[in-house]
């Protein structure tokens, strides 16, 4: 009786909603006509933080959806492109940068923009410090001579035009709304940027809806995407299968193995582009017998480099020369490299007076990266040819660093396996943060502390504010001495492989916004 | 009556076909290492010529995205699998029955701290406990399966506690008492062996849910690490692949499922034995 | 009744305590520095600092302790190390997305479980009862994980029938988003009128709802067969059966009702199990529950995350099994006594 009264009132109620669906599923039909949807689904969590100045995240791939850069760089020309400002000039010492902004343009909230909001942005990102905020150490003052010039006084040379560049806290945004709702008002899931999508929804677990926003500078003739959807999709294999089906417009990371699969397919297609990142392992240089120098060229020749190329990376890298990867400027594709030679490696043990069988290391790589693991298992086999017996052991990131940074240096990994990336392109980042000498243990894992390289580095970076092409020359001469001191090998430089449906016009895989789409620019 | 005969013909079959399944699983994981075609495999060897091979019969269960012979991973894995269970059970019934041996015995205050500190522990669900520990600790084999122990002891303390309280007044205690004898020497020598069967019984029932749940763990990434080889571990890194090639994940999501149905059934039958009761028949 | 009472909730509030001393513990000795992590991989020295400061990391650990406490006690569970969100809103995002699911596995393993219990019970060491013990023997055996990528490949790859993962389409949330009221999608679209929404929310659920129901519906087989069979041999009962009533009239009419109170006890409490249970299978079915969070939560250290889950599930299973056994004791006086 009391299930029969229950079936009749939600009968009722279905009655009731499903008229008021009619009603409006007329609207969005009519929608749906116009409206292009991206989806981007990344293998990880999207917005991990809101905050435009503390960004330093995978957010990257949405940010510049809702916010803009005075400038954007172009890798593959070595350009500038304009932003949000229209033309840039330095000085002759490099210490005072001027920026003409674009204008007429509006934040979300539909407020203009104006050399204030610039101004604003930087310095709370600098006073906040978080995340990248660093790359603005350089900015003594920015002054705002007009409403649509901004200066930047420097206390030393600095490359500003990168900074200003850069996809991690470089973001220009409104700060009217934080002194009406407090600091922490982006931080909670807003936002009030200038870029040609902005937020519909978006909740914790849920997906990232942005749609096209109406007053955006560039306009919206032509086809563009007008709605975008940034989800997270852990499995690899799910992703692969979202593309096949049409479901996706794009993702950011695929195993090697389904790429191939995935060629078949008639309505996708395969980007590849080199990545600013790369695999080295570095030796602990403080201990025995790693601190000889002809032990650390005889495990840098025993690396078998083609062979984890191919069948680890299948052929999707190229094997480094020096820490600072292809594609980024002061890549230097003529400098000197090992190549894998178990004979010299032999001998050169033989000379530093090691017997086969006598040395015994332990390498460490962060657990659950397949091409690690897969690297430090060739690399175990190829040693035990000649008579190094390599222990391979698989760690979480923080215990892995934590154990690199032991007081003592013999209780330390013998090798330790890392990426390195830059935040932005600079190739300061490389040399600086992984052979720079610290006081403290820092990246610096190969524990290499030379001041001849230290000075080399730092004038080149202070260099590249004033005449890059110097710079690259002090760079080069420092990578050669990297290379005659061994203290890493450096194993091989990453290519991006991008699968995306052919329907997707216009993408342009740019390393130094790494797995960004510039959905604007791109044409359903 | 004929009906309730063929119910325990029927019932003893399937544990029969339990304790076989269970009985080759126990031979593999001893033979594991002489059996398996390519031990080295289980050991970091890579073979990135032989890339997810369906199977066949150089490898019957194929090969994984490191060219490695499902095989001998799973046949090898099994004493990974199997012996993480029988050691947590192992861990789990020194701290179960030590601390159920103390509160019944003692009584008083102690026995009703250890046994708030028991419902403490019960009270909140294996698997999670489990996760907080491991998470914590760090991700290993070995602290997965402390943290699995660490989980499960109270279900032990709680059986031996009830044992000892029926047997603290028998009269071989008493006299064990009376000439003498120390707490610690009556409990391990006249008490442990007397109430130690029910207990026992019962962790070879647990042994397939806390063999499921160390899969678990370490398909979450929290309990054996690479490259050693635990079924749970080998369907986390098949999963890339389960939509391309099929044969990674099925088999040793099959090993798991056989043998914990095997532990089951056998543990079923042992109850049976244990607590027969009479049951009606429609 | 009262004495009974007291001391159950008395226990319960024990058991809480415990977990958050517990919890406490376990986010202070974990190891890496919390600071650290909160910064991330590329932080400076001075950086670093700063955080320790922010997180109150520097003061004395019984201060430490007496803020966390007084935190949770105002319902706050600490900031997420990866997102510096507060863990309780986060958790109250992702928690409907679980709870749907866990009532939707709950609902079919009742469904098909109560049935099959009782028609196994019925005959037992009949054909149909061999079967239903296999059945459940093999879904309480059945690495949940598994089962997930097992029905992936034949529901979704090779029958095509229905969608491999997510909780609705794209296309619904672009073009159809359900406004959220319960935060359950398919009660919401329906609650709205959003017929797209709800057949896309529906069709999606199948799958993980049948996964998590594996392991409920192999106790409650178990648990129906065993408590019947139990029933069944009582006097009143073969007193039924002698006065020449049908015999299915007595099992699913008489019988069923006495073997009620134990099988709602297992289903209460594979409730809270099915809670933890998520953790193995939402991630394969990308599923934004509470199980993906924590499971994404381990791998990144998020301590504060996994602890607030736990606390939260915690609560919860203390909260059932109370509620669970005062019942049981309001329909079966004996229990006090035990």
């Amino acid at each position: 009786m009391r299930w029969r009264r229950l079936a009749a009132v939600l009968l009722a109620g279905a009655g009731l909603v499903g008229l008021s669906a009619c009603g409006s599923s007329g609207s969005t039909g009519s929608a749906t006509t116009k409206t292009a949807v991206g989806v981007y689904a990344s293998y990880t969590q999207v917005m991990v933080f809101w905050d435009p100045s503390d960004s330093y995240s995978n957010e990257i791939i949405a940010m510049p959806q809702m916010y803009e850069t005075l400038l954007r760089y172009d890798p593959k020309t070595d350009k500038f492109l304009p932003d949000l400002a229209t033309s840039y000039s330095k000085s002759q010492d490099g210490l005072t940068w001027t920026f003409h902004l674009r204008h007429n343009v509006h934040f979300h909230d539909g407020s203009l923009m104006t050399s204030q909001n610039v101004k604003d942005s930087i310095e709370r990102t600098m006073q906040r410090g978080n995340g990248a905020a660093y790359i603005w150490d350089a900015v003594k003052s920015i002054a705002t001579p007009s409403k649509y010039t901004v200066v930047f006084n420097l206390s030393t040379p600095s490359p500003i035009d990168f900074a200003a560049a850069s996809p991690y806290a470089a973001w220009i945004f409104n700060t009217a709304p934080l002194k009406q709702h407090g600091q922490n008002w982006y931080a909670k899931g807003h936002e009030d940027g200038t870029g040609p999508y902005e937020l519909q929804s978006w909740s914790s677990g849920q997906p990232l809806v942005l749609k096209a926003f109406k007053g955006y500078w560039g306009g919206w003739k032509g086809d563009h995407y007008t709605k975008l959807i940034f989800e997270t999709v852990g499995s690899s294999s799910t992703r692969a299968q979202m593309l096949q089906s049409g479901q996706l417009t794009f993702t950011d990371f695929l195993p090697y193995q389904q790429i191939e699969a995935l060629k078949k397919d008639a309505n996708l297609r395969v980007t590849v582009t080199p990545a600013w990142q790369n695999l080295m392992a570095f030796f602990n240089t403080k201990v025995a017998p790693l601190n000889n120098v002809l032990v650390r060229k005889a495990l840098s020749e025993a690396f078998p480099y083609q062979e984890v190329i191919t069948s680890v990376m299948h052929g999707y890298a190229s094997q480094s020369r020096g820490p600072i990867p292809a594609g980024l400027w002061g890549h230097d594709p003529s400098l000197p490299q090992y190549h894998y030679n178990l004979a010299g490696a032999k001998s050169l043990l033989q000379q530093a007076g090691i017997k086969p069988g006598s040395l015994n290391l332990t390498l460490t790589y962060t657990a659950g990266d397949d091409n690690e693991s897969a690297a430090a298992a060739l690399y175990k086999a190829s040693l035990a040819q000649i008579g190094v017996n390599l222990t391979a052991r698989p760690m979480p990131w923080v215990s892995q660093w934590n154990l690199a940074k032991a007081t003592n240096p013999s209780q330390r990994q013998d090798i330790f396996m890392m990426y390195w990336w830059p935040d932005y392109a600079n190739p300061y980042s490389f040399l600086y943060n992984l052979f720079h000498t610290e006081s403290t243990v820092n990246f610096n894992l190969a524990y290499y502390y030379n001041s001849s390289f230290d000075k080399l580095i730092d004038q080149a970076n202070t260099d590249s504010g004033i005449n890059r092409g110097q710079a690259v020359k002090l760079y080069d001469q420092a990578q050669t001495m990297l290379y005659q001191d061994a203290p890493a090998i450096f194993i091989f430089d990453e290519q991006h492989v991008r699968v995306i449906p052919k329907s997707l016009k216009g993408y342009y895989d740019n390393p130094a916004y790494t797995n960004v789409v510039f959905w604007y620019d791109v044409t359903p | 009556m004929g009906r309730t005969l063929r119910f325990y013909v029927r019932r003893n079959l399937m544990t029969s076909i339990g304790l076989c399944v269970l009985a080759v699983f126990v031979l593999t994981a001893i033979l594991a290492p002489w059996i398996a075609p390519y031990p080295g495999d289980a050991a970091g060897l890579v073979h990135p010529a032989h890339q997810l091979l369906p199977p066949s019969w150089q490898h019957p269960m194929g090969t994984d995205e490191l060219g490695r012979d499902l095989f001998s991973l799973v046949l090898l894995g099994s004493r990974v699998s199997l012996g993480g269970g029988f050691v947590t059970i192992v861990f789990a019934l020194l701290i179960g029955v030590t601390l159920g041996l103390i509160a019944g015995y003692a009584g008083g205050w102690l026995d009703e701290a250890i046994m708030r500190f028991t419902d403490i522990v019960l009270g909140f669900p294996s698997l999670l406990l489990a996760v907080a520990i491991a998470a914590t600790l760090g991700p290993s084999l070995d602290h997965a399966v402390l943290a699995m122990a660490l989980s499960w002891w109270p279900w032990y303390t709680r059986l031996i506690r009830s044992q000892v309280l029926s047997l603290r007044n028998a009269d071989f205690v008493q006299a064990a008492r009376l000439s003498g004898r120390s707490p610690a020497r009556i409990l391990v020598r006249h008490i442990l062996p007397n109430a130690v069967t029910p207990v026992v019984v019962q962790a070879s029932m647990d042994l397939g849910s806390v063999i499921l749940t160390l899969a678990g763990l370490s398909f979450l990434g929290l309990g054996a690490q690479p490259p050693t080889p635990e079924w749970g571990l080998i369907i986390a890194n098949g999963q890339n692949y389960v939509l391309t090639n099929w044969w990674y994940v099925t088999f040793p999501g099959l090993a798991i499922l056989l043998a914990v149905s095997a532990l089951n059934l056998v543990g079923d039958g042992l109850n049976d034995v244990l607590n027969r009761r009479e049951r009606g028949v429609l | 009744m009262l004495h009974f009472f007291v001391r159950r909730v008395l226990l319960g509030v024990l058991v809480l305590i415990g977990l958050s001393v517990l919890t406490f513990i376990i986010t202070r000795v974990a190891p890496g520095d919390p600071a650290a992590l909160w910064v991330g991989p590329r932080a400076s020295v001075a950086q670093i600092e700063r955080a320790t400061v922010t997180l109150g990391l520097n003061r004395p650990l019984p201060v430490q302790y007496a803020i966390y406490m007084d935190d949770l006690a105002h319902g706050n569970l600490g900031l997420s190390i990866e997102t510096h969100r507060p863990v309780s809103s986060e958790i109250a995002s992702y928690l409907p997305a679980s709870l749907e699911l866990v009532v939707s596995g709950i609902v079919i393993a009742i469904l098909l479980g109560l049935p099959l219990g009782v028609l196994a019970a019925m005959r037992p060491g009949g054909v149909f009862d061999a079967v239903a013990r296999l059945l459940a023997v093999l879904s309480v055996s059945v690495p949940t994980f598994w089962l997930a990528f097992l029905l992936q490949i034949v529901f979704f790859k090779d029958l095509g029938l229905l969608p491999l993962a997510g909780r609705v389409s794209n296309l619904v949330i672009a073009l159809d988003p359900i406004t959220r009221i319960t935060g359950f999608m398919t009660v919401d679209s329906l609650l709205q009128g959003n017929w797209v929404a709800f057949f896309s929310a529906l069709r999606h659920l199948v799958l993980p709802a049948v996964t998590i129901a594996a392991y409920p519906f192999g106790l409650i087989v178990r648990m129906v067969r065993a408590s019947l069979l139990d029933v069944i041999a009582l006097d009143h009962v073969r007193l039924l059966r002698a006065l020449g009533q049908k015999r299915y009239t007595i099992a699913f009419r008489y019988a069923l009702k006495n073997a009620l109170p134990p099988t709602l006890t297992v289903i209460a409490l594979t409730f809270a199990y099915s809670l933890t249970g998520t953790f193995l299978v939402e991630s394969v079915f990308n599923w934004p529950g509470l199980g993906n969070y924590t499971a994404q939560a381990v791998i990144t250290n998020n301590y504060p995350a996994v602890m607030g889950v736990t606390i939260v599930i915690g609560v919860i299973y203390v909260v059932l099994n109370l509620v669970v056994d005062l019942v049981i004791a309001g329909i079966d006086p004996r229990v006090r006594y035990v």
